[in-house]
């Protein structure tokens, strides 16, 4: 029976960033993955959008950056689309129904929140301060908090205090004239959330995403995905990291109050100084851990932690490569979405909250060759309980049909959360591993007592997305529980 | 000493008396004595007093006979509240209301012969006891009744019912569900425990976190000390802070979901969490809603409501003869279009019927919106100013019946003499079905299965019916102002209204026969009568971009505005809504303070 420094449970991106990290500083490390293939729920993109660019300098990655510009194509059924590019200072309009005012206020507003949310990002690559340790480090992290809010002056300040509170249709009702510009932003706010745009709260859920994607909301395509789950794979194999797959944890073994080693599901034993689950934390504290380890009032806040996912992905295969109405050719490396106007998103929202989905989905997708690729909103998780899968793929090729006359469906796959769920083993088929609210975000995030990386187990950490900053495919989770670990053991 | 009458207009009669500031200082007084008879108007007089500020002379003006030294715009329960505290302070107050009687949305009014109507707010609790010692408001005959239960009716002829007796209450929870009474008892406690964190902050000028004025540093000190203090000294624990968090923060039903399994026990709950907002109990930020009806008290019992005998108008007419020993003025029939400014200073109001009011300082008890977009000229206000209040969230989302019955009305579930049938009566089943309710309120028609929450006050106070007979609120929750298909007219009204009562005529076995009289009542109407933008009955939406530091704009949460002597009063400022008198009595301690003024009061 061997012993390793470190077992990391589940071979998600976080978790293999997590093990480069540590494995650069000679700890023997052990990533136990369930699937036949690791990366987790980065399977389900077909580009890595959000990756941090710190990680991808600190771990040497050799991944090549695409430089066709990205664009961003909201359809409207008068086929008059609304194209735009964002750099990294500025958002370009290549053709839209937006008049001149609208566009100028669209782009404020972006840039607002692109002011904003750097305020918010120095804070995603450190573990959360606590509210009322009483150590000096914890307080001294929050003054730096609210100083650098406080950096922003006071007017924008006043700004920001008021709107993290605030729903996304408010806020765009009040500045943006223009409904399908209205519709993208407030799409992009409720992607992969429990929220509908008149939710409050919708404001801080686009700010937190674009803190965490660098401040940019609609560029993407910056790796290919292959490329980078084999590129992670090579390196944590390469620094000496052992890989097993098809290795399903069953449990976590306790010595008292620690945890020593995993068991396998085939009974196999093995043992750890240090075990790190990248399972999401309501998975691990219930399946991995089992209750008896814990106290009532833990348990009953890892139990209220809410993770319902929302999305569901859908793999169109064409007989030819689509081509979108009234569009030029070589605006095709985009990511199409269509949400018409706020209304539309929040009737779709409606449905979601009883557990059914609309007639009125949001769509978002790409394409490459002929294969699209797209992620449909809102379909619910659903409990014990199943969606009529064909309806939604029947539902999602009538809306996608007026903008492409050649679309010619030959197969089609469709992931509903539960799906999700059972094959990527996450609670809820949430990708984010737990609602980005308020009351889970920064030092609440997965929960109190379980926050900061930490359980109250010694020696098991969290490195999910359930952790701060969250999901999205960007590594942060990782590379600070790992910075965590290095700073306990040195 | 020299005084020089000055004769300006053969109606007014001013004193003008003009130090030179220098003088004043090396003990001597040097007078300049300005004389005119001509005939000049008071927007001269004002330049002329002006002039003189600016030129470095103290103005000691005795002004007409109608110079205030603070104006109050409107008579609602918060506008009594600043008045009385000034009053007592020795101010020359008036209080300016269009109506002919005070009290805003705090009134007892007879609309069918014999019955007295609360027409618009019903129940009480919030109102604060410091501000109801202070005003001595038991002196001039305020009584509030508390009311022993509330229930709520199920369509399958089932009620759930809530008493104020903790053992009654536990059976009638056990019925539903026997881990339900448990996790009630753990709910009660932390929700106490959220009102005593919150009461401190309702008495609070709210710090400005932008500033670095010493006054709102020591604010934000004070606000810190207090949620640091440590656990034995009576302070909140980290976990206590992060619950506190949450609870701000959270979906009632994501809220009541880690208490409660039974659908009844939640939806029965859930009510407070909606009354008079515009979100759904599935909206994050509804559970501080919750908070925000629990967080009164009744003889000392939190959470506790109950009945003001006379109706609701019996608070405001207590406050007014409060106001009026105290030498305040109420000034009625005087409905105030336009506040004078100049300079950036206020220092009148014009009336419907073109007098002018001047007073040293005026305060508005109108919402925000009301009182910036139509009294103040917008060329004004600063422009980020005035943006901030135009999209000020401010929405209509309650109706109200009242009814004249001409017995007792009979419930197909509650027993008479049942203790829950005294009390708030609600009909909803679930919390998903208040959900549904929002959603159509979403779309601009009015809820197909409303949240309706009606009590009949004349069972536990019979001043308000005549004997035998009953007057019965209904709350309708909820009700869009902006009626989708062309807005409100007469006959959509008389529909809401049918709708409504056939809803509660499922609930009663003799409900349809025994009405007299009714008032309808959709936000507009409530908008028209009270002066409520948009009938939103909190004066704007209790969100978190709405509340402490940024109700109701960002920058001017301290009761202040941008101009000069112009102050709010109204519940759009901290800490909102409800019978309450906080924002009154928190606009009267700024007043004080900026006066140098030393009250001796229990909540100042």
């Amino acid at each position: 029976m061997s012993k390793y420094d470190i077992i990391i449970v589940g071979g998600g991106h976080n978790g293999l960033i997590c093990a480069s990290y540590l494995a650069k500083r000679k700890f023997k490390t052990l990533i136990l993955e369930k699937n036949t293939e690791v990366g987790g729920l980065a399977n389900c993109g077909s580009t890595i959008n959000s990756l941090s660019s710190k990680i991808v300098k600190d771990l040497n990655m050799n991944l090549i950056q695409s430089n066709k510009p990205s664009y961003t194509v909201a359809l409207e059924p008068s086929n008059n689309h609304t194209v735009i590019e964002e750099r990294y200072n500025d958002i370009i309009f290549h053709s839209t129904s937006a008049d001149q005012e609208s566009q100028k206020q669209f782009k404020s507003l972006v840039g607002k929140y692109k002011k904003f949310s750097s305020s918010l990002r120095k804070f995603m690559y450190n573990e959360p301060p606590r509210l009322k340790s009483g150590k000096n480090k914890d307080a001294w992290q929050l003054i730096k908090m609210g100083w650098s809010i406080r950096g922003l002056g006071k007017r924008n300040m006043r700004e920001f205090l008021r709107i993290i509170g605030l729903n996304i249709a408010d806020e765009l009702e009040d500045n943006i004239s223009n409904d399908t510009l209205k519709g993208l932003l407030a799409y992009e706010s409720i992607l992969g959330s429990n929220l509908g745009p008149r939710s409050p709260g919708t404001v801080l859920t686009l700010l937190y995403k674009q803190a965490i994607q660098e401040g940019l909301i609609f560029n993407f395509k910056k790796y290919e995905r292959n490329e980078f789950l084999s590129s992670l794979e090579g390196m944590c194999l390469n620094q000496g990291v052992e890989i097993r797959k098809n290795s399903g944890v069953k449990n976590i073994i306790l010595d008292g109050h620690s945890a020593k080693g995993v068991r396998l599901e085939n009974n196999e034993e093995i043992f750890a100084d240090i075990i790190i689950s990248n399972v999401d934390p309501k998975r691990t504290y219930f399946n991995l851990l089992g209750t008896e380890a814990l106290d009532t009032d833990f348990i009953r806040r890892a139990n209220n932690v809410r993770a319902k996912g929302n999305v569901a992905k859908l793999n169109l295969s064409l007989r030819e490569k689509p081509i979108i109405n009234s569009l030029e050719e070589n605006k095709s490396n985009a990511k199409f979405v269509y949400a018409p106007d706020i209304n539309y998103i929040e009737n779709s929202f409606n449905a979601s909250k009883y557990n059914t989905f609309s007639d009125n989905l949001c769509i978002e997708f790409k394409y490459n060759e002929n294969e699209i690729d797209a992620n449909i909103n809102y379909v619910p998780y659903v409990k014990n309980s199943t969606h009529d899968k064909e309806k939604i793929i029947q539902q999602s090729i009538d809306l996608l049909k007026p903008f492409i006359d050649n679309l010619n469906v030959t197969n089609a796959t469709i992931l509903t959360p539960n799906d999700i769920e059972s094959k990527f083993h996450v609670t809820g088929g949430s990708w984010n591993h737990g609602e980005f609210e308020i009351d889970q975000l920064f030092m609440m995030r997965p929960f109190y007592g379980s926050a900061q990386y930490q359980t109250p187990i010694n020696n098991l950490y969290l490195c999910s997305a359930g952790t701060h900053p969250g999901g999205g495919i960007t590594g942060i989770n990782g590379h600070n529980t790992a910075k965590k670990i290095l700073e306990e053991h040195r | 000493m020299l005084l020089i009458v000055e004769f300006i207009s053969l109606r007014l009669l001013v004193f003008l008396l003009l130090f030179r500031r220098f003088f004043v200082k090396i003990g001597f007084a040097f007078f300049i004595i300005q004389s005119c008879f001509c005939d000049i108007n008071s927007s001269q007089i004002q330049e002329i007093w002006l002039n003189a500020r600016s030129n470095g002379y103290i103005v000691i003006s005795f002004m007409k006979k109608n110079s205030y030294d603070v104006a109050i715009i409107g008579g609602g329960h918060n506008g009594l509240t600043t008045a009385c505290y000034l009053a007592k302070n020795g101010l020359k107050v008036i209080v300016l209301e269009k109506h002919s009687y005070t009290g805003g949305a705090a009134v007892s009014r007879e609309l069918h012969p014999g019955f007295t109507y609360s027409n618009c707010s019903y129940v009480c609790s919030l109102l604060r006891p410091e501000i109801f010692r202070d005003l001595e408001l038991s002196k001039y005959g305020l009584q509030i009744i508390p009311y022993e239960g509330s229930a709520t009716m199920l369509n399958d002829g089932r009620f759930y019912a809530h008493y104020s007796d903790h053992d009654l209450n536990y059976r009638s929870i056990a019925k539903f569900s026997k881990r339900d009474a448990e996790a009630y008892e753990r709910f009660g406690r932390d929700v106490m425990r959220q009102c005593k964190i919150i009461k401190p902050l309702l008495k609070m000028t709210p710090p400005d976190p932008t500033s670095f004025r010493p006054k709102d540093i020591m604010g934000l000190f004070e606000f810190a000390k207090y949620f640091a203090a440590k656990d034995e000294l009576g302070g909140l624990g980290e976990k206590e802070l992060y619950d506190t968090i949450r609870f701000w923060t959270m979906s009632v039903k994501d809220y009541l979901d880690e208490y409660f399994e039974s659908e009844v026990v939640k939806a029965h709950l859930a009510g407070s969490a909606i009354i008079g907002t515009a979100l759904g109990p599935y909206s994050p930020g509804s559970a501080y809603v919750l908070l925000h009806h629990y967080m009164g008290e009744v003889d000392g019992t939190v959470g506790a409501w109950g009945y003001s005998r006379g109706g609701m108008g019996s608070i405001t007419k207590a406050m007014s003869q409060s106001l009026l020993s105290s030498g305040g003025e109420i000034k009625t029939d005087a409905e105030v279009t336009k506040i004078l400014i100049k300079n950036n200073r206020s220092y009148g109001v014009v009336l419907k019927n073109g007098d002018e009011v001047y007073a040293k300082r005026i305060v508005s008890n109108m919402d925000v919106k009301r009182t910036f977009l139509n009294t103040v000229e917008e060329s004004k206000l600063p422009s980020d100013f005035y943006k901030a209040v135009k999209n000020f969230k401010i929405r209509g989302s309650s109706g109200k019946l009242n009814i004249a019955l001409d017995d007792i009305p009979k419930w197909k579930s509650i027993p008479v003499g049942d203790p829950a049938g005294t009390g708030d009566m609600h009909i909803t089943q679930s919390i998903e079905e208040m959900e549904g309710a929002y959603d159509d309120w979403k779309n601009g028609e009015w809820s197909r299965f409303p949240y309706v929450d009606m009590c009949v006050p004349s069972i536990n106070d019979p001043t308000m019916a005549p004997q035998g007979k009953h007057y019965m609120s209904v709350f309708i929750q909820y009700v869009p102002y902006n009626l989708a298909n062309g807005g409100w007219t007469e006959e959509k009204r008389l529909k809401f209204g049918k709708h409504v009562m056939g809803r509660i005529g499922e609930y009663s076995s003799n409900f349809n026969d025994i009405v007299l009289h009714a008032e309808i009542r959709s936000p507009k109407e409530l908008e028209d009568e009270v002066g409520l933008t948009e009938g939103n009955i909190f004066q704007g939406e209790l969100t978190m971009d709405q509340l402490m530091f940024n109700r109701p704009v960002p920058g001017f949460a301290q009761y202040k505005t941008p101009i000069n002597n112009l102050y709010m009063c109204g519940s759009s400022t901290h800490p909102g809504g409800g019978v309450m008198g906080a924002p009154g009595a928190n606009a009267a301690r700024e007043i004080l303070l900026e006066l140098g003024k030393q009250s001796e009061s229990h909540y100042i």
